[in-house]
């Protein structure tokens, strides 16, 4: 399928929306905003809004999942039909959902210390109020600060952030027309303080050499992320009113 | 600085706590000779070189001899399946009900039903099987009457106090009974019903709090600004 013209970066290294090449785009961090959920965060990045809610550890259902070893995580990453721009969604799960899902669960599974509650789970919901490029790795970002908030043991928090190509210059933080129209995107997960990577995916082509530069742009864009993350985490808690309830 | 925190700061899993010689308590993660919070915390500084981490939010987690109050979710053939509020569902048998030979061919819905609360003791638990409770004990079994206070199982311990001296407090003051389960239940006893109401409302504010210095003085000091906002009305 042949690619419209469209200019993603102009001569003196400005991108479609004004930002430089190592320029996240606005980005703030909510945690504890459900009253329901155990834990729960919201991320808003660039033109993304995603809420994430967490509920555990539980007892598993149905029982035989159980793991006798370890707590059972499980993800849902889901786009509410709204979320995108072209035609409505489907509700149901696509297959792109179910992979996102999966990776997700992964990238988050090396931060906890799933062992500390054996024979039980915690659910991870994900919904992705609007979406504009790099949900996952903005999802993981909040899916993180949530974990934390419902009080689940962890080594460090997670941040994603994802880095890509568009006329042959590597970018930080592809927006929806960046990934579509650009010549690859990596999302990548990472704990900053322990400098561990739990996600790396890629599509399209990068050299050796890219993927170095790659690696060291994400890390100084995830320390911003992280910075946030624990705000959100300590704001949400150091102000801690006493519950006054209204009725 | 051995400790790199402040008294009272919100700490996020992975922060930096510590490092060398200094004591930190509660869920921390020790790489070397660093400290790491593990859990969403509040940061106590107990000693210019002790550290206490208070999480904000944790399930509760049966340990062997915690006095329990549960909710029967479910009657079996022998055995009851008891809600303690926890991720493990805890079970309670016939045989800890009553004493030996078990009265045979009974329904053990007679004695207990679902949507009743007893007050249990856990018997064993390791995390390989569900916690196992006990009621043979005096003060335990069925409760019958009361308020019910539900707070965070992390902090049920300022319920009880030093030596148990906040329960002293509350009784003596206003002549009730309390339970308090290690895994976040308070059940308050009390003959007159305003005074019921007064208990539970020192029990839920003292636990809403993350850290209480003194829980003692606080559960007095709540008391008397009720107590004389009654007067004035």
């Amino acid at each position: 399928m042949e690619k419209a013209n469209v200019k993603l970066l102009t001569e003196d290294g400005r991108r479609i929306d004004g930002r430089g090449l190592n320029e996240l785009r606005k980005f703030r961090v909510e945690a504890g905003v459900l009253k329901n959920a155990d834990g729960s965060a919201y991320i808003e990045l660039g033109r993304n809004k995603i809420m994430v809610a967490v509920y555990g550890p539980k007892e598993v259902h149905p029982r035989h999942e159980a793991l006798p070893d370890r707590m059972l995580l499980r993800c849902r990453y889901s786009m509410l039909p709204f979320s995108v721009a072209d035609e409505r969604k489907s509700p149901s799960p696509t297959r792109r959902e179910v992979e996102i899902s999966k990776v997700i669960r992964e990238a988050l599974e090396p931060a906890i210390f799933l062992e500390e509650y054996p024979r039980t789970s915690t659910d991870v919901f994900i919904e992705v109020i609007e979406a504009d490029g790099s949900t996952r790795v903005a999802s993981i970002t909040a899916a993180a600060v949530a974990l934390a908030d419902a009080g689940i043991p962890m080594k460090d928090l997670v941040v994603g952030v994802s880095i890509g190509k568009i006329e042959g210059r590597l970018a930080i933080d592809l927006s929806g027309i960046e990934d579509q129209r650009g010549e690859g995107d990596m999302p990548i997960a990472l704990m900053p303080r322990l400098n561990e990577i739990t996600l790396l995916q890629a599509d399209g082509s990068f050299s050796r050499d890219e993927i170095a530069q790659a690696l060291q742009m994400v890390r100084e864009a995830a320390i911003k992320l992280y910075e946030e993350q624990r705000r959100a985490l300590k704001d949400r808690y150091s102000k801690l009113p006493v519950e006054v309830e209204i009725t | 600085m051995p400790i790199h925190v402040s008294g009272g700061q919100v700490i996020v899993p992975g922060e930096f706590v510590a490092e060398g010689s200094c004591e930190v308590m509660g869920p921390h993660i020790i790489s070397g000779k660093r400290y790491y919070a593990k859990v969403l915390s509040v940061a106590v500084i107990e000693k210019p070189k002790r550290v206490r981490l208070i999480p904000l939010k944790r399930r509760y987690i049966p340990t062997e001899g915690d006095l329990v109050v549960g909710k029967i979710i479910d009657v079996g053939p022998t055995y009851w399946l008891v809600d303690i509020n926890s991720p493990y569902t805890a079970f309670l048998q016939v045989s800890e009900v009553f004493p030996r030979p078990a009265p045979k061919e009974r329904d053990l819905s007679e004695i207990f039903q679902v949507g009743d609360l007893v007050a249990a003791k856990v018997l064993s638990f390791d995390f390989s099987h569900d916690p196992l409770l006990t009621v043979k004990e005096s003060k335990l079994g069925k409760i019958e009457k009361g308020l019910l206070v539900e707070v965070a199982s992390s902090r049920v311990s300022r319920v009880i106090g030093k030596k148990g001296q906040v329960i002293d407090y509350l009784r003596s003051i206003l002549n009730v009974e309390l339970i308090v389960g290690r895994n976040g239940r308070v059940v308050v006893m009390g003959s007159e019903p305003e005074r019921e109401a007064l208990a539970a409302y020192v029990v839920q504010r003292l636990c809403a709090e993350p850290y209480v210095a003194d829980p003692l003085e606080e559960a007095k000091k709540l008391l008397s600004r009720q107590l004389t906002r009654g007067e004035s009305t």
